[in-house]
């Protein structure tokens, strides 16, 4: 029982340091080449996890072999342009001006409640306010709308908001982010002033506090647990 | 969190126990059967027949008695290799055939008594 889960634990550590390494992609949409990589480490982590009758290095060597594949796989579509588009394949344009091009939709095998659907999960429940559709290497369909259909922006109607940057969390869970607050050229004392104005003395009963560009501080307080 | 840290404590605990408990009732049952044919090369050599049938029911009785168990802790291939290893070496002894009962002897003995160490909680095993 220690020997499984031992061989476990060391799987899995592996195969999650191996994920961090293959990096982000790996975990929202995939290309072609890196869902073969998930699908296959999944399968190579599992098998020898419990059979204790195969080396655990038969699951570890092909796993950092995987790794190291689309290590490569990544540097070539990263650095060459025909390389990616061998590796990753190139967008498909399936609506142009308006108009379904059912030649490219063919190619990809792609069928019209294939589109529909992937068009009302953008929020376009009608094509005809669709202009162009683009079928992305991942399979994601990304859309642009008619100009008449398309969300006003605060250029159409000649708005200049203020600047608004990334709110800097300050302090999360009760524990202080001086990096973060450093950042935001505040100190320690300047926090502990706004914290009790919002009524709060102690910085470890404070669930989230982040400033926003304007140097606003937003608190949020602990819940108190009876 | 609190409730997190208990079960993967309890979990942790219901694991050790598991393993420490499997392998030494495992060793011991190994042990006990190993003991049953512990006198049969001498008997087989001798070609004491009957007395070596004896020692053959008293170790199929036994590991009858202990197989339920070992099919929940350990490989049921091991467990089928056990059962086919005791029928040939019942049927090497009850023809009196002295040099295969001795071979299928000694097969039965590692592969009682290899289980065990299989089980055993060892950097080799793991790896």
């Amino acid at each position: 029982m220690l020997v499984i889960f031992t061989r476990a634990l060391i799987l899995y550590f592996l195969v999650v340091i191996v994920m961090r390494i293959m990096g982000k992609q790996q975990i929202g949409e995939l290309q072609p080449y890196e869902l073969v990589v998930a699908v296959m480490i999944a399968d190579l982590g599992a098998v020898p996890m419990q059979n204790t009758g195969i080396p655990l290095l038969a699951g570890i060597i092909p796993i950092l072999t995987l790794l190291i594949s689309q290590l490569a796989l990544s540097y070539i579509s990263m650095k060459s342009i025909r390389g990616r588009e061998l590796i990753c394949g190139t967008p498909t344009i399936l609506i142009e001006k308006g108009k379904l091009l059912e030649d490219q939709m063919r190619k990809e095998r792609y069928n019209i409640n294939d589109l529909l659907e992937a068009l009302r999960n953008q929020g376009y429940y009608n094509i005809a306010d669709v202009e162009y559709a683009i079928l992305e290497t991942n399979g994601t369909l990304s859309v642009i709308p008619k100009v008449e259909k398309r969300p006003v922006t605060p250029q159409d109607l000649n708005l200049k908001p203020p600047y608004e940057g990334l709110p800097l969390p300050v302090v999360i869970d009760g524990t202080v982010d001086f990096k973060t607050l450093k950042e935001a050229n505040k100190d320690f004392t300047w926090l502990k002033g706004q914290l009790k104005a919002f009524g709060i003395s102690d910085v470890s009963d404070v669930l989230l506090a982040s400033i926003d560009s304007n140097g606003n501080l937003f608190v949020q307080a602990k819940e108190v647990i009876k | 969190m609190k409730t997190a840290i208990v079960i993967t404590v309890v979990v942790l605990a219901f694991i050790l126990a598991l393993d420490l408990g499997a392998y030494y009732y495992l060793k011991d049952t190994a042990m006990s059967i190993s003991q049953n044919i512990e006198a049969l090369p001498e008997k087989i050599e001798n070609e004491k027949w009957d007395t070596a049938t004896d020692d053959l029911n008293k170790a199929s009785n036994n590991w009858s008695s202990v197989k339920g168990i070992w099919a929940v802790l350990i490989n049921h291939d091991e467990i089928d290799k056990i059962d086919m290893s005791l029928v040939r070496l019942r049927s090497f002894v009850q023809y009196n055939d002295t040099e295969e009962a001795m071979a299928e002897y000694n097969t039965l003995k590692m592969l009682v008594e290899h289980i065990p160490e299989n089980q055993r909680f060892s950097l080799v095993n793991i790896f």
